[in-house]
């Protein structure tokens, strides 16, 4: 593929993202600018909360990622037999990994855009405090990287499940405080002055980073001193510990090895016992189980900003089945590789080609669908909607179903060849996945807006919008579902030469 | 005597490279054939074209009777092999990857739990209940073979399965592969070891650069070569006997 293609696919989920996402926060600016609290709007406050957030999901997703890329990660044991000195093993592994993890981080340039056009910031304070927004994010990896050091002490694969587990309820928490502050204004004019004062005493707090941030940018010398001097601290840090983590025993930390007492052993029927194996491996690999966070948690922060209007509702649960159609397919392509590693197993088993790629897409579409289910029922408690919730997830199916289908043809069609279980796809791979999510939300999204837009939809007339909403998206989901399918079928898992010569 | 494995006129191309050139052989009930080769040989590509994993470039093969590309479902519930790297799922326990692979060839509770049992105290297996990503390479190996050997299949395929096995396991399983042999299963083994071929092989099938040079019962290869140890014959027929010559220039 042709760079212009990558850097264009690229520009195309950004902007998806980011124009929407810009339009959306400066109308919520403009209203929040006029809130003081003391000497802080409630713009600043919003803010802060922002970047608290980023901190948050920086740490929940590094730091496991970390832990399993660098301390769990296979080829680790061999790059240190060789003449490679070991900070640059490990910074090697952590950068490459604190670039994905970085992913989040750039959520927040459109919202901070829209704060900068708000408050009026001349050009140079923008560029100022993007740089201090580096330094933020530096700030964020580097507790990241320090972290994974302490926790990969006793990390075992349970013991990530556990961390996992805590981390999502600490992000549930979060959005729930978001959550709160942003239906505020319903509050009596004193109440919600008080609610207020309470809230920026916790959030506009010196500790935090995100308060050196804000104080940093309105043009404060020493909170500028301190955001950078304390991010380049936590990097020099871990980057000197690291020279001795790697050797120190815990560089290839497998699974934790309690025994599960040896019970009477079952046998069900093949199908059931596909499916049972296929949950095992999505529950018990973490880089699997922790992408269905993103579509838990993502429509949350878009929301957030304006949760009144049922279009934001309407925006953020469309990015949730953006996230789910992506990640679907990568998990599956997960999946797959790992039967791809154990090649022999399902090959010489009595079983069609296709039945074990069913149970996988049974359980992914289920595990996905599920999360979606919990997610938008708890966001149709505050603002209603569950009607067109459900429709969503009806029409999200399908979707996941043709998603996942090209996780395997993905896998066998753009494999990473170093990447393994947890990054199964190159970056052509990786790029055509998030496209397919793109246009799988669209697939989604138009219909239910024309069903449920209430003149969203107003610029087109009754055909065209039949057409366009209606008649395109389907029609879209059936060539691309017959196209899989013929691929799919014949897909030759035989012979691994026969496939490469098929590139 | 009847034929359960046979494989005609075999071939197959990687690319330009010739793997193997069309092999033909037979094993038959109550037989443990051995098939050996120097590295690269290609026992490995044959085996997998055996059993159904690789298509070969030309020819087939029969297992029971049947094709194995047309009714490949049918010859894969009646066939167990145990591959030469013991790659399994490391997320699941012992007994759960036993548990799966008994569910889908439709063991019964019992015969499962039996059979898991007896290979279990034959092997000194105990670890069923740990990860498999936790097991050493020897404790894989067992539990590969145990999944194999629990369904105890009509025709057995084995690339190197002795490598990795301590000595008791080892021994254990060569007594088991001619138990099995002797009730009317046919065993395919590829081995390195040629001590292993001449005691436990009934006939032995030598290939060198994908062509399959010689076949017969030991006694055979002897009268043939008129050598008296399988390595001398090994090594006389894979036109390595200026190994002298070779260390000495080293
Ligand atoms: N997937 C493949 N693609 C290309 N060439 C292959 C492939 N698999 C095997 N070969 C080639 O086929 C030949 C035979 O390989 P094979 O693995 O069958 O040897 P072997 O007899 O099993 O050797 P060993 O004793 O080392 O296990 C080798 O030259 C090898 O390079
Ligand atoms: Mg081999």
């Amino acid at each position: 593929m042709p760079i212009w293609l990558y850097v264009f696919l690229l520009a195309l989920v950004v902007a998806s993202f980011g124009i929407p996402g810009y339009f959306l926060m400066r109308g919520a600016f403009v209203k929040y600018s006029q809130f003081f609290i003391g000497t802080s709007t409630l713009a600043d406050l919003f803010l802060e909360i922002s970047l608290l957030g980023i901190l948050a999901l920086i740490l929940m997703i590094d730091t496991p990622a970390v832990i399993l890329n660098v301390f769990m990660s296979n080829d680790v044991g061999y790059l240190l037999t060789l003449p490679i000195s070991r900070s640059a093993i490990f910074y090697s592994k952590v950068i490459e990994t604190l670039i994905e993890g970085a992913f989040p981080a750039l959520f927040f340039i459109p919202l901070f855009l829209a704060y900068a056009n708000v408050a009026r910031m001349p050009w140079y304070s923008i560029l100022f405090s993007f740089i201090m927004y580096v330094f933020y994010v530096l700030f964020s990896a580097g507790v990241a990287g320090f972290l994974s050091m302490i926790f990969s002490k006793f990390a075992s694969k349970s013991g990530m499940r556990k961390f996992m587990f805590f981390s999502s309820m600490a992000t549930l928490t979060l959005a729930y405080l978001m959550m709160n502050i942003t239906t505020m204004p319903n509050f009596e004019p004193q109440n919600m002055q008080d609610a207020l004062s309470a809230y920026v005493s916790k959030v506009n707090f010196s500790l935090w980073p995100s308060t050196w941030f804000l104080r940093s940018i309105k043009g404060s010398p020493i909170f500028t001193l301190i955001l950078v001097g304390a991010s380049l601290t936590v990097f020099a840090l871990s980057y000197l510990l690291s020279t001795r983590s790697l050797l120190s025993g815990f560089s290839n930390v497998k699974s934790s090895s309690k025994s599960i007492k040896v019970k009477k052993y079952h046998s069900h029927g093949a199908f059931e016992a596909l499916l049972s194996k296929e949950f095992r491996m999505f529950r018990r690999e973490p880089s699997i189980l922790f992408m269905i966070l993103y579509p838990a948690i993502f429509p949350l922060f878009i929301i957030l900003s304006n949760s009144s209007h049922t279009q934001n509702v309407i925006m953020g649960e469309l990015t949730s089945v953006f996230m789910a159609s992506m990640y679907v397919s990568l998990s599956i392509a997960s999946l797959t590789s790992i039967d791809a590693k154990s090649r022999w197993i399902l090959e010489t088993l009595p079983l069609k080609t296709v039945t074990p790629l069913w149970a996988k897409v049974v359980v992914v579409s289920g595990a996905y669908t599920s999360v979606m289910l919990l997610t938008f029922s708890i966001l149709s408690i505050f603002f209603g909607g569950l009607g067109f919730a459900l429709f969503m997830i009806g029409l999200s199916l399908p979707i996941f179903v043709i998603a996942s289908f090209f996780g395997v043809y993905a896998v066998t069609k753009w494999p990473n060849p170093s990447g393994g279980t947890r990054k199964p796809l190159n970056i052509t791979g990786s790029l055509i996945s998030m496209l397919i999510g793109f246009v799988g939300a669209i697939c989604v999204g138009a219909p239910t807006l024309y069903l449920f837009g209430n003149g969203m939809i107003w610029m087109f007339s009754g055909l065209t919008s039949f057409l366009l909403f209606l008649i395109v998206p389907f029609t879209i989901e059936i060539i691309f579902a017959l196209f899989l399918r013929k691929k799919i079928v014949n897909l030759n898992w035989g012979d691994p030469f026969e496939n490469e010569n098929a590139h | 005597m009847e034929k359960l494995v046979s494989a005609r006129e075999l071939k197959k191309l990687f690319g330009k490279v010739e793997a193997v050139k069309a092999v033909s052989f037979h094993v038959y009930k109550n037989e443990i054939y051995g098939f050996l080769g120097p590295n690269g040989a290609g026992k490995t590509t044959t085996l997998r074209m055996l059993t159904g994993v690789l298509k070969p470039t030309s020819g087939d093969t029969e297992i029971c009777g049947m094709d194995v590309l047309q009714r490949p479902i049918d010859v894969k519930f009646v066939t167990g092999v145990v591959p030469d790297e013991p790659n399994m799922y490391e997320n699941l326990t012992g007994q759960e990857f036993l548990e799966f692979i008994g569910s889908v060839f439709s063991m019964k509770k019992e015969k499962l739990n039996q059979r898991v049992e007896e290979l279990s105290d034959a092997f000194d297996v105990n670890f069923l209940g740990k990860f498999i990503g936790d097991y050493s390479h020897g404790m894989k190996q067992k539990l590969m073979l145990i999944s194999v050997l629990m369904r105890k299949p009509r025709v057995l395929f084995l690339d190197e399965p002795t490598v990795g096995l301590d000595a008791k396991s080892a021994k254990i399983l060569k007594m088991l592969l001619r138990k099995y042999a002797n009730e009317g299963s046919a065993i395919f083994m590829t081995t390195h070891v040629l001590e292993i071929a001449e005691k436990m092989c009934d006939r032995i099938g030598i290939i060198n650069k994908g062509e399959l040079i010689a076949e017969g019962t030991l006694s055979e290869l002897r009268s043939r070569s008129g050598k008296e140890s399988l390595e001398d014959i090994f090594l006389n027929l894979t036109g390595e006997d200026e190994i002298k010559e070779i260390v000495d220039n080293l």
